[in-house]
């Protein structure tokens, strides 16, 4: 039971007639935790209790580990915005420089080109700045609190999201500028978004990739252009149909494509961060 | 000689196709005519690549799970020969373009995708050059390698079927292996020389290994 008792034999005349004669000494020892849990619990009453009293009780929200990330990514980035004004300066010089460069009389074909060219090289350096802000003495307290898999599921959205920001202030810098040909402009936005997240899949991946082989922009260009590539020839020419097409009809078979594409590099970066995770 | 027997048949029929395959009765196509030849050397060629770039995969696989240094060397070495064999497949299909199509290069989604896969193995032995650490470049590398193969079998096999508009022969059902659309005696060439190829890949591989297992004899690695 909870309570040991101390046996001790007091001989007396008992024991020469053969009874039982031994007198328990109480001597209770606490083996248990029973009185402190006792004490925990009046203790924790009084305080809710208290708590009742003063603040409405409400359960206590669990969050998603992800989601946290994001959040932390956002607020980060809020208190510091050097990922997005960086984008931002960049969209905004880009956009200037083809207005300038083209007299603001831009051909259809090329319209669709430069827009996407621009995207990809904006995308790519998205990229690498998210990943190279982060000190790299805080990757080990990062590897022993986080589950890898939720850190590279946050990056994959955090950077979607902020390359769609980046498709659309791009969008509306050509549209105010350069002109805006674009004639289904909601397939087009469906395409910028998907486009956003795929091409933040590739390069998320192949950053993680180059963060860890050196802090080096250059890699990451080198290894990022290849797989971009196809992408960009999937995307130009949905642009190209979105403009000019008269009826989108047969580019859904275009948007499956732009899907299967977005969400294929993702699912295997998910499956091999963290194998690079380790060190 | 025992040991090696498949060795001197990859060789023998690696001969076989070329003799044969220029001697041959070829059906008489309109575009095509006598460079329908190509066919025993140029897709051969990328069927090697494919069983190099595989052989690649599974032992990036591998090495991922054991931690094997031997695991990582093959799979270099796999890399390599794929790239040797991808570039004859792309020098053969050019000189093939050039009689038929009239050009070396034309916009075609498979020879991007080609092209693109070639890209892709060349920056992976960018990136092995850009890591000093053996381990930690061969887990990198090893990652690398299997979003590559993924994303290569995307961009030459499920991309070119989906885009309308290509030339390149093959788009119904598997370009090379198709029954149907292979002459009885083109099959009695093609099929050896397929087997003759891949054979010869793994020869190729095998003496690059041999060298690279001397060379770290020499400087006392493993």
């Amino acid at each position: 039971m909870f309570f040991k008792k101390h046996k001790r034999r007091i001989y007396g005349e008992g024991a020469k007639s053969g009874k039982k004669d031994t007198q328990y000494q109480r001597n209770i020892t606490c083996t248990t935790p029973l009185p402190r849990v006792l004490i925990l619990l009046s203790l924790f009453s009084l305080n809710s209790l208290l708590k009742f009293h003063t603040i409405k009780m409400r359960p206590k929200k669990k969050y998603h580990p992800v989601i946290l990330l994001l959040k932390k990514e956002i607020t980060m980035e809020l208190k510091q915005p050097h990922s997005l004004n960086g984008i931002i300066l960049y969209v905004v010089s880009t956009v200037f420089v083809t207005y300038l460069s083209f007299h603001g009389d831009l051909p259809i074909t090329t319209w669709n080109s430069i827009f996407w060219i621009i995207l990809m090289f904006g995308s790519m350096n998205a990229a690498s700045r998210v990943l190279y802000q982060e000190p790299y003495s805080r990757h080990g307290f990062y590897y022993q609190l986080i589950n890898p898999t939720h850190l590279i599921l946050s990056r994959l959205l955090y950077n979607g999201v902020l390359m769609g920001i980046l498709a659309l202030l791009t969008f509306g810098g050509f549209a105010l500028l350069v002109g805006n040909p674009v004639k289904h402009t909601g397939f087009f936005l469906f395409e910028l978004f998907v486009g956003g997240l795929g091409l933040s899949s590739v390069l998320t991946v192949v950053a993680a990739i180059a963060s860890r082989a050196g802090q080096s922009f250059s890699l990451m260009a080198i290894l990022s252009f290849p797989l971009v590539l196809p992408l960009m020839l999937v995307l130009i020419n949905l642009g190209e149909q979105a403009i000019n097409a008269d009826e989108i009809l047969n580019t859904i078979k275009g948007g499956a494509v732009l899907i299967l594409l977005a969400f294929l590099p993702a699912v295997i970066g998910v499956l091999l961060f963290p194998h690079l995770w380790r060190d | 000689m025992k040991q090696n027997w498949w060795r001197w048949l990859g060789g023998l029929l690696v001969l076989y196709s070329i003799i044969a395959g220029l001697l041959i009765n070829v059906p008489q196509l309109p575009v095509i005519h006598e460079s329908i030849r190509n066919l025993f050397y140029h897709v051969p060629m990328w069927f090697a690549m494919i069983s190099m770039f595989l052989a690649g995969l599974i032992n990036s696989l591998l090495y991922l799970k054991h931690f094997n240094m031997k695991f990582d060397r093959i799979a270099v070495e796999s890399v390599n020969t794929g790239l040797l064999f991808s570039f004859l497949g792309l020098f053969t299909g050019m000189i093939w373009a050039r009689f038929t199509w009239g050009d070396f290069w034309v916009n075609d989604p498979q020879l991007n995708g080609a092209a693109i896969t070639i890209l892709m193995y060349l920056a992976y032995l960018v990136l092995r050059h850009g890591i000093e650490e053996e381990q930690k470049r061969a887990r990198i590398s090893a990652v690398y390698n299997i979003f590559a193969f993924v994303l290569m079998i995307v961009f030459i096999g499920i991309l070119p079927r989906l885009s309308e508009g290509s030339i390149h022969p093959g788009k119904d059902g598997n370009p090379a292996l198709g029954v149907k659309g292979l002459d009885a005696t083109m099959r009695l060439v093609f099929y050896p020389a397929l087997v003759g190829w891949i054979i010869i890949a793994f020869i190729i591989r095998k003496i690059r290994l041999n060298q690279a297992q001397l060379k770290d004899k020499i400087l006392d690695k493993f």
